[in-house]
């Protein structure tokens, strides 16, 4: 299992590498999960660039992940997904519907911002 | 002149009176060796397409051409090795191909050819009716196979031209273009059938990657049918470019298409569109303004 998490602040960046098994994906959720309240964090970026293949068990993953976490107070962006990847899931209807999306790491954060400060304006 | 292909081209098994047909009639055409060049080049002078080809060669050049000739006919009809003769009539029959030259000149040239042959063979023939019908023959089996090979050349070389033109369609027809830093335009023209419509997503989705766009404007007003086949592939454009971080705005949508789509029941849900090109661009401009700004708030 080739996942990385780093901390910066309130954000936790997680680069997923590979297609992870059943398992793998629920301990990953798990630790995710709990990383995220331990450390107090507020925003999540979740890179994908490494990922050539995301199929619907991942993508259900990835929306699960980002249900969770917001329960949890975080909001999520999905940074990288690559052309082929996304043309893939485009064709096999896999749509990522809540979870919002960034080209890259710059344009991530700052749509996690703005979406940290809308939040806090709701509230 | 193109490339010839390295393989032996195929070639009919002969009866030996065929072949004996051929080696008469070869003899017949070398006894009058020096006639039979003059006339070739006279009848390919009579025919317009060949005419400016003929005139442009020295007199060196042709007599060169000539004995070059000579020899690969030798070594077809009297040792029987063809290939030298086939591939060179292939190789014409290409380089005649690219130059423009129509397949009916050649047609006509064969025809004016034997028709100046035919006599020559029959008072040349000396062996019986037989004989002579055997060599009649043998110079149609001939002439036949040449046309054949340089038939098959040009279908060829007309084939290679079609696809490298369908190449540079293919690439005319799907350009993406940027137009400010992060926003993209493509406009797109034509029949969107799912083998283009997937060579446009592919493209667009890599543009998005390497401009880092944020948003793509995709004009479909030269596109003159939308149905719901079309109108999923435009669907499955808007969400693959949004899972990469980017939004689509589909503009172009003309009175008639919008009448067309409702009619169909062909739609496009949670697709941002635009009748005209300028509402597209104003609403691109708007998702970059909030972009930057959200970066600043950052700085």
């Amino acid at each position: 299992m080739s996942v990385s998490i780093m901390k910066q602040g309130a954000t936790l960046v997680v680069a997923l590498q590979e297609a992870l098994a059943d398992f793998e994906w629920r301990r990953f959720q798990q630790d995710l999960l709990q990383r995220a309240r331990k450390d107090g964090i507020r925003g999540v970026i979740v890179d994908l660039s490494g990922m050539d293949i995301v199929d619907s068990f991942a993508s259900r993953m990835i929306n699960d992940l980002v249900r969770m976490l917001g329960l949890e107070g975080s909001e999520v962006v999905i940074i990288g997904i690559q052309p082929e990847v996304a043309f893939a899931m485009a064709r096999l209807g896999l749509r990522l519907e809540e979870v919002p999306t960034a080209l890259d790491f710059d344009e991530g954060t700052a749509l996690l911002k703005a979406r940290l400060k809308e939040r806090r304006n709701h509230a | 002149m193109t490339e010839s292909d390295p393989k032996p081209i195929p070639l009919p098994k002969f009866s030996p009176e065929l072949k004996q047909g051929m080696l008469d009639y070869w003899k017949v055409s070398q006894d009058h060796m020096e006639e039979v060049n003059q006339a070739t080049l006279k009848i390919a002078e009579e025919i317009p397409e060949f005419a400016p080809i003929v005139k442009a060669m020295s007199p060196e050049l042709i007599a060169k051409q000539n004995r070059e000739s000579l020899e690969r006919n030798r070594r077809a009809f009297v040792d029987g090795d063809w290939q030298p003769m086939l591939t060179d009539l292939k190789v014409q029959g290409e380089h005649y191909a690219t130059m423009g030259i129509s397949f009916s000149a050649w047609i006509e040239l064969i025809r004016k050819y034997k028709e100046f042959m035919r006599p020559l063979v029959v008072r040349g023939m000396k062996e019986g009716p037989e004989r002579t019908i055997a060599a009649l023959a043998g110079m149609h089996e001939i002439l036949y196979i040449s046309i054949e090979v340089i038939g098959e050349a040009y279908i060829t070389s007309k084939e290679r031209i079609i696809r490298s033109q369908e190449e540079a369609i293919r690439e005319l027809s799907t350009p993406v273009l940027k137009i400010r830093e992060g926003l993209l335009i493509l406009p797109l023209i034509g029949i969107l059938d799912s083998q283009r419509a997937r060579r446009v997503i592919e493209s667009m989705l890599f543009a998005i990657r390497d401009h880092r766009a944020k948003a793509v404007v995709m004009d479909i007003t030269g596109v003159p049918m939308v149905d719901s086949k079309v109108a999923n592939h435009l669907v499955q454009s808007v969400e693959a470019a949004r899972l990469m971080g980017s939004t689509v705005i589909i503009t172009g949508l003309s009175p008639e298409i919008a009448q067309t789509m409702v009619a169909l029941g062909a739609q496009l849900p949670n697709v941002k569109t635009y009748g005209d090109l300028q509402g597209g661009l104003e609403e691109a401009q708007a998702i970059l303004d909030l972009s930057r700004k959200n970066r600043s708030m950052e700085a």
